[in-house]
């Protein structure tokens, strides 16, 4: 009875996470693409579903440890995905904030070719699809690699924004766009920084370890796996 | 352990009852046997104890008093009987064994009158006791010392030869029953060797292995028995090498299907997956997990929700990453199983879409020389003075607009089958679209003589909704109504229920043949090509309305009787509900 529950729960985060990760991928296409339905798409109608989502699952968390009090490692799952509702509901929000800077973007001429950006957008993706994998099939190894990859994106965002400061620089009529560009990047890579938050949930789920707050240890144990 | 358990709980009544009643048997014929050695026993010993006493008496008689010791004594070593003398005159008492006096002293002492009595009528008298028997004899002279001669027989051999043969009685039938039991068992034994032969052969078969050689045949009444499951099990062989056979048959097509198969089973694990579907889910391990771990799409999985939900089938486009596949999903033995078919169409769907966009170049390009010569005739036309160029014109006039309308309908088409437009819906009241629309036929209604009619009991029908196309849905339909119909009236009806808000709109007109039903909403399909075309007719009409209704979520029906009139009724999600 509670395992059947427990199913259905993280059948309902799986779902959502897929939900949170369209919303990113759009709010990213849309400033790609120069599509402004795209941007508004998430700010008008993804952004409300993932709100109400969060909501209808931290419900379903509470009555779920309320009825069948749950223990030990049924306990760590309900309680992680209590977490990670919250956590994906974050990157909810970086994805609207990603909108709202591309729809200031769209259809205006680029201060430069958007080449890390995709790339940036396309790793945390990957960053997100393993988390859920990990989480999916409770697999530390996997978390692990996850948790390494972070390094990846956070230089991508480095090196984004030296460029912009040279174009900055060079020329003041370009630094709104891109400061929007700027928030962009950074609002990425706190996603990315959000999935390693999962990550380590889901080794705390499986070896009851606490890998937060010491990231040099996590790298040690990350080379061994 | 458990056989013989078994073995005793049938028998052991048996051997009770029988050991019960041997006891009870033993007893009785213990008994009897006693009485009648007893019985014997005295007839001898009567006629014995005579002859004896004759003897006794003589020697007493003889012998003097202090001597009369030494006779008992004498007589007892010859005969081997324990003798007494009681010299009633004097009170004396002579005897060689102790027990003698004990009983006898008592007795004498009390009944002697009596005694003497009965001595002086008969020969002697018999007196029992449990252990032994004792005869009294008077010796008749001389007649004044009235003493008494004691003769004792003792029991205790007799007794014991009556337990001897008791026990021996015992014994043989406890070896007989023994024995029976044994034989019982012996053949029980044989009867359990063979049930546990055919009980190892079932746990084989129930274990699910029934590729083996029968190990044996039996005879009698177990042949009974085993002969029919060994048929069956053979039976069961032959279906199960079928069934295999068939299996590898469907694994095989299943695995060489272009498309992608997957089936889940009750609890929505996965369980047959063919590499097609391995590509499209980007996973290689799908067997027996959870789909939800594995599909990453949501479309994908409120699709199979709502399969759970429903029972039913379903067929639907969908789009996982780049790829568009036309998905085939059904839900077999009553909703315990699903069977997912993915077709790619990515190929079809790009071949679509370069017709479409060759339609639309193509019509936009017309359009421009189209409205080019459309000005111009109409400036001939009131130019040329000509009746016979007047007539040229318009006929020229005529097709022109008959091209414009086409390249205007094909262009709305185009612009409605753009998937990624997102219309801006908002909240639409159809009572008042209707009012709106309807004056632009007052005058064809008018002309033909007909009536147009609104039925709603409410003030107000909301949708969400476009209300530019929404007005072009409801002239489209009731323009093709007032086309179709020579007399009578076209109703429009506005009603709610379900969640739906639902229009009708019926004509009187000459009904649509049935053959026709399934394509009416086709690009360029009409009924009656020549009457279509005299009446102005594009073919697109119904093709457009398909799409807007299609962008609004509902559903369009058609029903039709020829002669008496059409009606076309269309299901929009209810903003009220």
């Amino acid at each position: 009875m509670l395992a059947d529950k427990i199913t259905d729960l993280k059948r309902t985060i799986v779902k959502y996470s897929i939900l949170v990760r369209e919303m990113i991928e759009k709010s990213v296409m849309s400033l790609l693409d120069d599509n402004e339905c795209l941007a508004k798409e998430v700010i008008e109608v993804y952004e409300p579903k993932v709100n109400e989502g969060e909501l209808q699952i931290d419900e379903e968390c509470i009555a779920l440890i309320a009825l069948y009090h749950p223990e030990a490692k049924s306990l760590r799952i309900v309680m992680m995905i209590a977490k990670m509702v919250n956590d994906l509901e974050r990157m909810g929000d970086k994805a609207v904030n990603i909108a709202e800077s591309a729809l200031a973007l769209i259809n205006k001429p680029r201060v430069k070719p958007y080449i890390d950006i995709p790339r940036m957008k396309d790793e945390t993706i990957r960053m997100l699809d393993d988390s859920l994998s990990a989480f999916v099939n409770e697999d530390t190894t996997l978390a692990y690699d996850v948790l390494n990859r972070d390094d990846t994106v956070d230089e991508l965002r480095d090196q984004i924004i030296r460029e912009l400061i040279t174009y900055m620089a060079a020329d003041t009529k370009v630094i709104d766009p891109s400061l929007h560009l700027l928030r962009i990047a950074r609002n990425l890579e706190k996603i990315a920084d959000i999935t390693s938050n999962i990550c380590e949930e889901v080794i705390y789920i499986k070896e009851g370890k606490v890998v937060k707050h010491i990231q040099d240890h996590i790298k040690l144990e990350g080379k061994t796996c | 352990m458990r056989i013989l358990g078994l073995f005793f709980r049938l028998t052991g009544g048996f051997v009770l009852a029988a050991a019960v009643i041997l006891v009870i048997v033993s007893a009785i014929a213990f008994v009897i046997l006693k009485t009648a050695y007893k019985k014997e026993m005295q007839t001898d010993m009567d006629r014995y104890a005579i002859s004896v006493f004759n003897q006794i008496e003589e020697e007493i008689i003889k012998t003097p008093k202090d001597g009369v010791m030494d006779v008992l004594v004498h007589f007892k070593k010859q005969i081997g009987l324990e003798l007494g003398l009681y010299q009633g005159s004097e009170g004396k008492f002579f005897r060689t064994d102790e027990k003698i006096v004990g009983s006898m002293t008592e007795y004498l002492d009390y009944n002697k009158e009596e005694v003497y009595l009965s001595l002086r009528n008969e020969k002697f008298r018999r007196i029992i006791e449990d252990d032994a028997l004792t005869y009294l004899f008077l010796i008749k002279e001389p007649v004044e010392s009235k003493s008494i001669i004691l003769l004792r027989k003792d029991y205790r051999d007799l007794v014991n030869r009556t337990k001897t043969t008791a026990l021996l009685f015992i014994s043989v039938i406890l070896i007989l029953i023994a024995t029976l039991w044994g034989a019982a068992y012996w053949t029980y034994y044989k009867l359990v060797e063979s049930f546990r032969s055919i009980e190892k052969d079932v746990g084989r078969i129930a274990g699910g292995d029934i590729d083996f050689k029968l190990a044996a045949e039996y005879q009698s009444e177990l042949g009974n028995l085993s002969a029919p499951i060994y048929k069956a099990v053979n039976q069961l062989r032959d279906k199960y090498s079928d069934l295999l056979g068939e299996k590898e048959i469907l694994e095989t097509i299943v695995s060489t299907l272009q498309g992608g198969v997957l089936v889940l089973d009750e609890s929505r694990k996965i369980i047959s997956a063919n590499l097609p579907m391995l590509k499209i889910l980007g996973s290689d391990q799908l067997i027996g997990r959870l789909y939800w771990e594995v599909i990453r799409d949501l479309s994908l999985l409120e699709q199979i929700e709502r399969l759970e939900r429903d029972k039913t089938h379903l067929i639907e486009e969908i789009q996982i990453q780049d790829r568009h596949y036309l998905s085939t999903m059904n839900s077999i033995h009553n909703g315990r199983q699903m069977v997912l078919i993915f077709y790619d169409i990515t190929a079809l769907k790009n071949l679509e879409k370069v017709k479409k966009d060759f339609v639309t170049n193509v019509s936009h390009e017309l359009k421009t020389p189209l409205t080019a010569i459309k000005g111009f005739v109409e400036t001939l036309i009131e130019t040329d003075k000509s009746a016979e160029h007047k007539k040229f014109l318009e006929i020229i006039q005529r097709n022109t607009d008959r091209l414009i309308r086409i390249v205007h309908d094909l262009l709305t088409l185009s612009e409605l089958e753009q998937k990624d437009q997102k219309t801006m819906l908002e909240s639409v009241d159809l009572l008042t679209l209707i009012h709106k629309v309807l004056p632009v036929f007052d005058k064809g209604a008018l002309l033909k003589d007909i009536k147009i009619e609104v039925d709603a009991r409410q003030d107000h029908y909301r949708i969400l909704g476009d209300e530019f196309k929404l007005e072009q849905l409801f002239l489209n339909l009731i323009d093709n109504s007032l086309k179709y119909t020579e007399k009578g009236t076209v109703t429009i009806n506005l009603y709610s229920g379900n969640h739906e808000i639902i229009a009708e709109i019926t004509d009187t007109g000459i009904g649509i043949p049935d053959k026709h039903i399934d394509r009416l909403f086709e690009r360029f399909y009409t009924v009656d090509k020549s009457r279509s075309r005299s009446l102005g007719g594009t073919g697109l009409g119904l093709s457009i309305v398909k799409h807007i209704v299609q962008i609004h979520s509902g559903k369009i029906d058609v029903k039709s009787r020829i002669g008496h009139g059409t009606t076309f009724t269309i299901r929009f999600p209810s903003l009220d509900a």
